[in-house]
């Protein structure tokens, strides 16, 4: 059973709290709690007090003194929530003003240079993550056709990624929409991590960087590729897949999605007499597009902004050549790299130019390892996955990601050497 | 026929106002860069079509959202979350209102690169299609600094280069123990992006005392030549401060 299915019980079971709140009591014997127990999504959350109220436990004795406490860091947690990137923001900035002028002003130019290229990609990814939603794909139900187990899975996963010519700004949104379409976990994770190696403006341009250097070629797809399936693979046996995932957002923080068939009542464009139902429907069509669209796109950009601005302080505010001077040796030199590609937060569609200035002080393990760590793991990164992850299934990615992308090019380091 | 719209609908629809105003203000910002210059202290020039077509698909979105709420009767559904809009409407505030300005190195605060590090394959091989064995046919005076970069890298080459003319321009950055006649001249060097920018800087030798100040942009005509140490070194036999280069980059 799919969120998007139990929605609808989960609102009626707020409602059903409310109902019950003034009996000093949230014990209750309502049948939405039958429907609510039932509900195989639900999460009991004891200890996480921003948790909707909704994930109380309703069989709970919770004392009436403390429940206008949890009502009241509810409040402020929605609160408090969205103005945490604006704090990022805003500590970025402050800080780089510190730094100086001219620090403050080469701040402003990598900021603003970082947003103006990644505008773009992520426009790309709304557009074609909405239009997966509002295609045949969507009402055909291919997402689950496609891959009724974990090999068909990976390969829908691998095939979208090596197809779509998008980078890691874009396909968080395009992960999400598939995943909330009913993709199987393998599917959509195999997509997030690997597309933005595999893509084919990705592979292109490193081609052209390396000049046809296949073992660099190869060995960034390839081990992309074993990092993505290991992760997809791993977390698919995770007994409760939805805990993996970002929830509630669907209804709450997306009031038009553009379905076809999605019929809003507001949304209903009324056939005037004379005019032909089939244009009606396709201007409604294209409304809901155009809607969904500029959804994806600012969600995508406002929860980018908080990792461009970390990453831009970083740029001014720290030299690379530190961390060059200190990138000795099979190990060390792969650790730094990576680090440093985490931190610089360079698109995929031009790193290679970048990890190509590196290659006559590095060896190859660690040049793969700037080129395979961080498209996957950087400050972009990590806030645009939280689109669809948590916090806690980010984190897993990172450091399984750091692990094992450290271990496979120390080898390389050792062996090719 | 007059048409009521509602506390709810007339909320919706001043968010949604909202929306279609930050799109059309991105839009209005990249091609505000884009057709006075101004994107290319950003940006590597090759981006500019992917940056017109942006600039266009939002302000579609932008006009088509706002229409959708001007005009009576037409869906007034929430296009997005309020809440979200607010480090948008930021940022697209920003990028209209700070005044442009190329990367400044005065504090030396961006990264140095060594020399000929961060060239790419095309100019590479531009300066490996020169006839090396023979210095004179080489036209030194239309190299850039990572033309130069990338010929000095090599210890034999850079032998061959020796009394070669030089016409180049940079800003200047002072070295720490300054004398009035040495200093570095240095270019950025950008592949995509600002935040990939690489200093490249060659030291410069003037023939005479010069008050040069930090950041000033200087053309150097002379030869190169060899310091008291024997390295490498530009030999400046006139010293003409200029504006800003309208690209004040080298994109290779």
């Amino acid at each position: 059973m799919t969120r998007k299915r139990n929605s609808a019980p989960l609102k009626k079971n707020k409602a059903a709290f409310t109902l019950n709140s003034g009996t000093g009591s949230l014990i209750t014997n309502s049948p939405f709690e039958k429907t609510l127990n039932s509900a195989p999504f639900v999460k009991i959350q004891k200890t996480n007090v921003l948790a909707p109220i909704t994930d109380l436990p309703l069989n709970s004795k919770v004392s009436l003194a403390r429940r206008p406490v949890l009502q009241g860091l509810k409040v402020a947690g929605e609160w408090v929530r969205p103005l945490l990137p604006l704090a990022v923001i805003g500590l970025s900035v402050v800080m780089a003003w510190f730094a100086g002028p001219v620090a403050f002003s080469n701040f402003w130019n990598v900021l603003l240079g970082l947003v103006i290229e990644i505008l773009p990609f992520l426009l790309l990814g709304a557009l074609l993550a909405t239009a997966l939603a509002s295609s045949k794909f969507s009402r055909l139900n291919i997402w689950r056709r496609a891959a009724r187990n974990r090999a068909g899975a990976v390969l829908t996963g691998v095939g979208m990624g090596l197809a779509l010519p998008v980078c890691e700004c874009g396909t968080a949104s395009i992960a999400r929409r598939v995943n909330r379409e009913g993709a199987p976990v393998a599917l959509t994770l195999v997509f997030l991590l690997a597309a933005p190696v595999i893509n084919p403006v990705t592979l292109l341009v490193t081609y052209l960087a390396f000049e046809g250097n296949w073992l660099i070629i190869l060995g960034r797809a390839g081990l992309a590729l074993v990092v993505a399936l290991s992760i997809a693979l791993l977390l698919s046996l995770y007994p409760q897949p939805d805990e993996l995932f970002v929830s509630g957002r669907p209804a709450e923080d997306e009031p038009d999605v553009p379905h076809q068939h999605h019929n809003h009542a507001e949304n209903e464009t009324v056939s005037q007499p004379g005019e032909r139902p089939d244009r009606s429907a396709r201007v409604t069509g294209f409304n809901n597009f155009v809607t969904g669209t500029t959804g994806e796109f600012i969600e995508a950009v406002q929860i980018v902004l908080p990792g461009i601005c970390l990453a831009s302080l970083f740029q001014t505010a720290i030299s690379s050549r530190i961390f060059l001077d200190l990138a000795q040796g099979p190990l060390l030199s792969a650790l730094v790299f990576m680090l440093l590609a985490g931190l610089m937060s360079i698109c995929s569609s031009a790193d290679a130019f970048v990890a190509l200035s590196f290659t006559s002080v590095s060896p190859t393990g660690s040049i793969l390892a700037f080129l395979v760590f961080g498209p996957l793991v950087n400050l972009k990164t990590i806030f645009l996955y939280r689109l669809l992850l948590r916090w806690r299934t980010i984190a897993f990615i990172a450091v399984f990601c750091f692990s094992l992308i450290l271990v496979l090019t120390l080898f390389l380091n050792l062996w090719v050497s | 026929m007059r048409h009521f719209w509602s506390g709810k609908q007339l909320q919706n629809r001043a968010g949604n106002l909202t929306v279609s105003l930050v799109l059309l203000a991105l839009s209005a910002w990249l091609g505000w860069r884009l057709l006075d210059g101004t994107l290319s202290y950003y940006l590597h020039p090759r981006f500019n079509l992917l940056i017109a077509l942006t600039g266009i698909t939002l302000a579609f979105l932008g006009g088509w959202i706002l229409q959708k709420q001007l005009l009576p009767g037409q869906p007034s559904g929430q296009v997005v979350n309020l809440k979200m809009l607010l480090p948008v409407c930021l940022i697209a505030l920003a990028g209209l209102l700070v005044m442009p300005r190329p990367l400044s190195n005065v504090a030396g605060t961006a990264q140095e690169g060594t020399s000929g590090s961060n060239i790419n394959r095309a100019l590479t091989e531009a300066v490996q299609k020169q006839t090396w064995e023979d210095p004179a046919t080489l036209e030194t005076a239309k190299w850039n600094l990572l033309d130069w970069s990338a010929a000095l890298n090599n210890a034999q080459r850079a032998e061959k280069l020796v009394g070669s003319p030089v016409d180049v321009t940079g800003f200047v950055i002072l070295p720490a123990n300054t004398t009035q006649r040495y200093f570095f001249l240095a270019r950025y060097v950008v592949v995509c992006c600002t935040a990939d920018s690489t200093t490249l800087r060659l030291p410069v030798v003037a023939s005479k005392n010069i008050e040069l100040e930090a950041d000033q942009w200087v053309r150097v005509r002379g030869s190169v030549g060899r310091n008291s140490t024997g390295g490498i070194v530009f030999n400046a036999t006139d010293l003409e401060i200029t504006p800003p280069p309208a690209q004040p980059y080298i994109y290779p």
